[in-house]
């Protein structure tokens, strides 16, 4: 009788630790666990955009630079498609050549970052991005609402700008 | 004691009938377009096929001038058979509602909205009722159209105070290919240094406090927007920290407290930050302690 009711109190504490065991990584899972989207870079990637093109017929001059701030014109379309297959999203976002400001454009989708983009120039348009490894496989064919964000950066320091844009996008993704 | 079993929830669920018909009672008769002004938006203006367009059904003019609201019904009725696969649902966003919710009926065949509020009224700061996001069939291969009957009833705090509106919205969808491209917008954005000094402010020897305390921007706080290209823009401007102690707020050029603006095209506006509360520790020179987000989107005719 004593030994059973010993090997009961055993199994009643194997039983308890594994509950709690799965308690702490529901926790973990919940609380804890880091799904954060791409982070912005604090400063400008090394590297420039490749697909980035340069803007036919631009030779506007270079907007007033506010001493110590700074200043950009952006243009965009906020329609864009993504193609699964490869992995590419199909795009209009232009850096025109009077910012003062060297631009990494990112595409989020339900605050997931999908798109980042190297350095694109003052003077450069980007007509066409590569998805972030395995953000293909996280999609859907369909429509879905989503956002530019438009970092600044210093293009002699590369430090990134206390103002940045996001604007409402509709991406339309197909296989 | 069987007799009065049954007769005491018969009492209740025609109490609870004659209750929730008080509050949505359609009229035969109410005059078009009176009480409450509306509008159906259908974005995009040609959705592609394969993809979807979005139904957004919204009050203009309600405002404090006006009735406060304590019911309402939105039926969008099915057409073409589009509505069983589409998603819907309340921007009301009322939890204190008795009923704020959004549902496909499949008996009736329709997308309908039930808000009721047991006491009180729809808080006038909302506008946007009603979001469906509707898929187009993508086995579809022409360019075509679908219109959508739809009928919203109003039950206000005035005197015999119910509108029943009917009205239609339709939308159209094309192969991609056939789809104009859409004009592209244009903005400029122009920021100052964004350089704030707090000061404690002055002595007071006879109040024996500091007056005057706050933050300057030295004219350094500022963004300034503007529409450069075809069509107009909304802005919206944020402030962001993960600072507790010191938050931020935007004022036009009047002082006037503004989160959101409509440029149309070559408008061209000024707006400030303005920090508020006291640093709850020492800053050292050049510390970021926040960024601005400019937000663009929308139509600025809206």
């Amino acid at each position: 009788m004593n030994k059973k009711g010993s090997s009961s109190k055993k199994i009643i504490m194997i039983l308890c630790i594994i509950t709690a065991a799965a308690i702490a990584v529901t926790i973990w899972a919940l609380f804890f666990r880091n799904t954060s989207p791409e982070l912005a870079p604090d400063y400008a990637p090394q590297q420039e955009e490749e697909n980035a093109e340069a803007i036919p017929g631009d030779n506007a001059e270079k907007m007033e630079t506010p001493e110590g701030g700074s200043a950009v014109s952006i243009s965009y379309s906020k329609e864009l498609k993504i193609s699964l297959s490869d992995e590419t999203a199909s795009l209009y976002f232009a850096n025109p050549g009077k910012s003062n400001q060297d631009m990494v454009l990112q595409i989020s989708i339900q605050d997931e970052v999908v798109v980042q983009s190297g350095t694109i120039k003052p003077g450069n348009q980007v007509s066409q991005l590569k998805l972030l490894n395995d953000e293909a496989g996280k999609l859907s064919p369909g429509g879905y609402d989503g956002k530019f964000i438009v970092l600044y950066y210093d293009p002699d320091t590369g430090e990134k700008a206390v103002v940045n844009t996001e604007i409402p996008v509709t991406i339309t993704v197909n296989e | 004691m069987r007799k009065k079993a049954i007769q005491l929830p018969i009492a209740v669920l025609i109490i609870f009938t004659i209750l929730c018909a008080s509050f949505l009672h359609p009229v035969s008769a109410s005059p078009e377009g009176g009480g409450y002004q509306y509008e159906i938006v259908a974005s995009p203006e040609i959705a592609a096929i394969g993809g979807e367009v979005t139904l957004t059904l919204r009050l203009t003019d309600y405002t404090e001038q006006k009735a406060g609201i304590r019911g309402l019904q939105i039926d969008v009725y099915n057409a073409d058979n589009m509505l069983q696969n589409s998603t819907s649902r309340s921007l009301i966003g009322d939890t204190s509602a008795l009923a704020d919710s959004v549902s496909y009926q499949p008996e009736r065949d329709l997308v309908r909205l039930l808000y009721v509020k047991w006491s009180g009224t729809m808080d006038y700061s909302v506008s946007d009722l009603l979001e469906i996001k509707i898929p187009i069939d993508a086995s579809l291969t022409e360019a075509g159209e679908t219109t959508f009957p739809v009928r919203l009833l109003i039950q206000s705090t005035e005197d015999d105070g119910q509108y029943t509106y009917n009205t239609s919205v339709t939308i159209r969808y094309a192969p991609q290919e056939e789809i104009p491209d859409q004009p592209a917008a244009s903005v400029q954005i122009e920021w100052g240094a964004m350089e704030f000094t707090y000061s404690k402010g002055t002595w007071n020897p006879e109040t024996y406090t500091y007056q005057n305390a706050g933050w300057d921007d030295h004219g350094s706080g500022y963004i300034r927007l503007k529409n450069d290209g075809e069509m107009p823009v909304t802005a919206g401007l944020s402030y962001h920290t993960e600072r507790t102690d010191i938050t931020g707020i935007f004022q036009d050029e009047n002082q006037q407290s503004i989160q959101e603006l409509k440029l149309q095209v070559n408008d061209d506006r000024n707006i400030h930050l303005k920090l508020q509360g006291q640093p709850s520790d020492y800053l050292e020179e050049n510390t970021v302690i926040g960024n601005v987000t400019v937000t663009i989107g929308g139509n600025g005719n809206e």
